[in-house]
């Protein structure tokens, strides 16, 4: 039987990390069973490997062995968070590494304006690019997407 | 996983976030995708 997945994605700034905590929340306020698994944090390697300088093999083996362990604990279900914006070329990596899945690919978006902004205030600018794969804090008690 | 890329992605269902709490953008991808919650 598939495993659902939600793969969350979208460009830095537009609260991809944020959002899935808070679809992780209300899933488990609402009893049911599920994995978070963030794939930026599974190439967090320097220097990346000679042969795979992109790191992609590397992301994939890690999701495998974490999206195995999350399946022999238990989980039903996974929502998946990450900058995966090229679906031709990142899809078939993930549907090997997890050939149970079927993924709903959920892609946020949010204005240029409003991107530079959140970027802005994480104070991002004059350290690293203009458009980084930093996450958004918003708050969680309804009030609008804006920190 | 983290190469930028402003273009929709093919196949995707696209969440609106401006002007938009967490709570409602989380409860529409549950929604959207189909999951109980």
């Amino acid at each position: 039987m598939a495993a659902p997945v939600l793969a969350i994605t979208g460009p830095g700034g537009v609260g991809k990390t944020t959002v899935a905590f808070e679809v992780s929340r209300r899933l488990e306020a609402s009893g049911v069973g599920h994995a978070l698994i963030d794939t930026d944090e599974l190439d967090r390697l320097f220097p990346p490997p000679s042969d795979d300088p992109r790191k992609t093999k590397l992301t994939a083996r890690n999701l495998a062995a974490v999206w195995a362990n999350f399946r022999a604990a238990g989980a039903a279900r996974r929502v998946i968070v990450g900058v995966m914006l090229c679906l031709d070329r990142e899809l078939p990596y993930i549907e090997t590494a997890v050939p149970d899945a079927d993924v709903t690919v959920i892609r946020l978006h949010a204005t240029e304006e409003e991107l530079l902004e959140r970027v802005w205030r994480r104070g991002w600018f004059g350290r690293r690019s203009p458009n980084p794969e930093g996450v958004l804090s918003v708050a969680r008690d309804g009030s609008r997407a804006r920190e | 996983m983290r190469e930028m890329d402003q273009e929709p992605a093919n196949d995707a269902l696209i969440v609106e976030t401006s002007e938009r709490s967490v709570a409602e953008v989380a409860s529409e991808i549950i929604r959207r995708g189909g999951w109980p919650a």
